[in-house]
């Protein structure tokens, strides 16, 4: 085990540590779901668009709640109580790089949330959608799985590049909430983008969000071609390259401007 | 060449002026105004391998900003740092490699995690050989007498303890240097002594190079040979801890213990009172005088029932220095 599969074992027992939290954190989880399925079902049950049925809705919240913990990071919340209080220095005396440090970290403490989160309504889930549910087949699976590690991944350096801003206006924890309602309305976490009218669809291509949950949640249920599928997973790629180059000059431009607070 | 050498070095920060009042701090939402501020200025040194020295001045003076520089946090405004043959701030992860450090007012040590978690975090983010892991994590859980606590998840572990643990997991890796910024500050005078005396030892046994920085004289008379003073950024002295005494060696002191009633005190040349208490006197030497001559005269004109010598501390001599500019 390297030095970053410490830190994420490390991050992950962390999590584990408060019991009751926890348990209460899979009760929140299976209640949350429950009610997103109640509301889908009659949504469904009275809209007149039948290219959705309920089955592929619950699928769809089951995929949702299992990458949103996956990519669940709130690096900036961190980076900014690091430069805040000083001990982001601690970090840069460690003979690691403070990027894969915090990924470590984060998907530490994603795998624990994916545990507790996700896992639980996977049971129910399956349960409910499998009346007219297909599993993907091997291709589309495989874009499955690539476009959901690429989502998580842009996902992270979203919010990495943001938490770097820290370095510059010491509060950013409110800029994490334009990254939240970008998801929340690009990304279609909260209604999938298939019920969007033409203009938002369109502006959406043009943002990272989308390429986040949704695309991945689109090639599990066969919504889109083998090709549209390939064009997305492209696009993310193409996000996560801009996000990587533009996380890096960020990142050398922070160090040189650091100070170091308190003490 | 020197293990440590600190050419010229500064460090300026920029402090943004904060107006006064409601309307002031408005204005300044728009237009800020900010202050030149050297917190290290023309600093130069060198550090010999198996040095001990103590880095000490005032709040304020520089010295953690120093430090940092060293360590490789903070990017020097101009002048230069080799530590080891190597620019602490241009190969971090190099420089990582070969230092220790701790910073008395933050923890390095997981928070929920017993103190064992972070040391095996240690071994894996250091790359230290199995068996040295093992033989330090032996060797620093004795020194630091840690055996009782190390289980213990760190939260539930008082400053001392922590402090402790902290300073150990620096040690992890042998480092070449060991970079001690305020490790005493807040403990228990039980606590200072174990951790000077530690460190005393890891210095002598292990021939380890310590930088110290701090506010409580008696961690440098423990733990240093050598001592710079800075403040506002400058150097004012580097030396050896005797050298500091004799060249800034102030008056001596003399204390006379009464059972009886006081008696008269009356003018002496080079003797002066100092301070009158209930059943004592503090007498102060003048540095030419000889401390002998001014006993035996002190006893034959009083005849105490006590007679005390007080050394000079070096925290009045420091004192005197910062009083006197």
């Amino acid at each position: 085990m390297g030095k970053y599969g410490c830190i994420f074992g490390k991050a992950f027992k962390m999590q584990a540590v408060y019991r009751v939290s926890m348990y209460l954190g899979i009760l929140k989880s299976l209640i949350a779901f429950f009610i997103q399925v109640s509301l889908w079902y009659a949504l469904v049950g009275a809209g007149a668009d039948n290219s959705v049925s309920f089955s592929d809705m619950t699928v769809y919240l089951v995929l949702n709640s299992a990458i949103l913990t996956l990519t669940q990071a709130n690096v900036a919340a961190d980076i900014e109580a690091s430069v805040i209080d000083g001990s982001v220095s601690m970090h840069i005396i460690r003979p690691v790089s403070f990027k894969f440090y915090t990924l470590a970290t984060v998907l530490g403490q994603n795998a624990f949330r994916f545990l507790t989160g996700a896992v639980p309504v996977l049971l129910p889930g399956i349960f409910l959608a499998w009346n007219g549910f297909t599993f993907p087949s091997p291709v589309y699976l495989a874009l499955f799985l690539a476009s959901t590690l690429i989502g998580m991944l842009i996902m992270f350096e979203l919010t990495y590049v943001v938490g770097l801003l820290a370095f510059w206006i010491q509060r950013c924890w409110f800029l994490k909430w334009y990254l939240d309602a970008g998801m929340a309305f690009f990304g279609g976490t909260v209604v999938p983008l298939w019920f969007y009218p033409q203009g938002l669809q369109a502006v959406s291509r043009f943002l990272p969000f989308r390429y986040i949950l949704f695309e991945p949640v689109n090639l599990f249920l066969h919504k889109v071609s083998v090709q549209e599928g390939a064009v997305s997973l492209a696009a993310g790629g193409i996000w996560l390259v801009l996000l990587v180059w533009l996380e890096r000059s960020v990142w050398l431009l922070a160090l040189d401007k650091m100070t170091v607070n308190g003490g | 060449m020197s293990f440590i050498e600190v050419e010229d070095l500064c460090k300026t920060y920029f402090i943004a002026q904060r107006s006064v009042g409601v309307w002031g701090s408005i204005k300044s939402l728009f237009r800020r105004t900010y202050r030149e501020k050297k917190a290290v200025s023309d600093i130069s040194f060198r550090v010999e391998r198996g040095e001990a020295v103590g880095y000490i001045g005032p709040n304020g003076a520089g010295k953690s900003t120093t430090i940092k520089m060293l360590s490789g946090v903070l990017v020097p405004t101009s002048g230069t740092v080799h530590v080891g043959g190597v620019v602490p701030y241009k190969e971090r992860k190099e420089n990582a490699q070969h230092i220790g450090v701790v910073f008395g007012q933050r923890s390095q040590l997981y928070w929920d995690l017993p103190v064992s978690d972070t040391f095996e975090l240690y071994e894996k983010l250091y790359d230290i050989p199995r068996e040295v892991y093992m033989r330090n994590r032996d060797y620093y859980t004795e020194l630091f007498q840690m055996e009782d606590f190390i289980d213990q998840p760190v939260r539930q572990l008082s400053l001392g303890q922590k402090m402790k643990a902290n300073i150990a997991i620096a040690l992890l890796h042998d480092p070449e240097v060991l970079y001690l910024d305020e490790p005493t500050i807040g403990l228990d005078v039980m606590s200072k002594k174990v951790l000077r005396e530690s460190i005393r030892r890891i210095n002598q046994e292990k021939g380890m190079t310590i930088i110290l920085t701090t506010h409580d004289m008696d961690d440098i008379e423990a733990v240093c040979s050598r001592l710079i003073l800075i403040d506002q950024g400058r150097k004012l002295f580097d030396g050896t801890l005797s050298r500091f005494k004799e060249e800034h060696h102030r008056d001596n002191m003399i204390k006379l213990e009464f059972k009886r009633e006081m008696p008269e005190w009356k003018e002496q040349d080079g003797l002066s009172l100092a301070e009158a208490a209930d059943s004592c006197w503090r007498i102060r030497v003048k540095r030419e005088a000889a401390p002998r001559d001014a006993v035996i005269t002190l006893l034959n004109l009083y005849n105490p029932d006590n007679i005390y010598m007080e050394e000079p501390k070096i925290e009045e001599i420091v004192e005197s220095i910062f009083v006197g500019q």
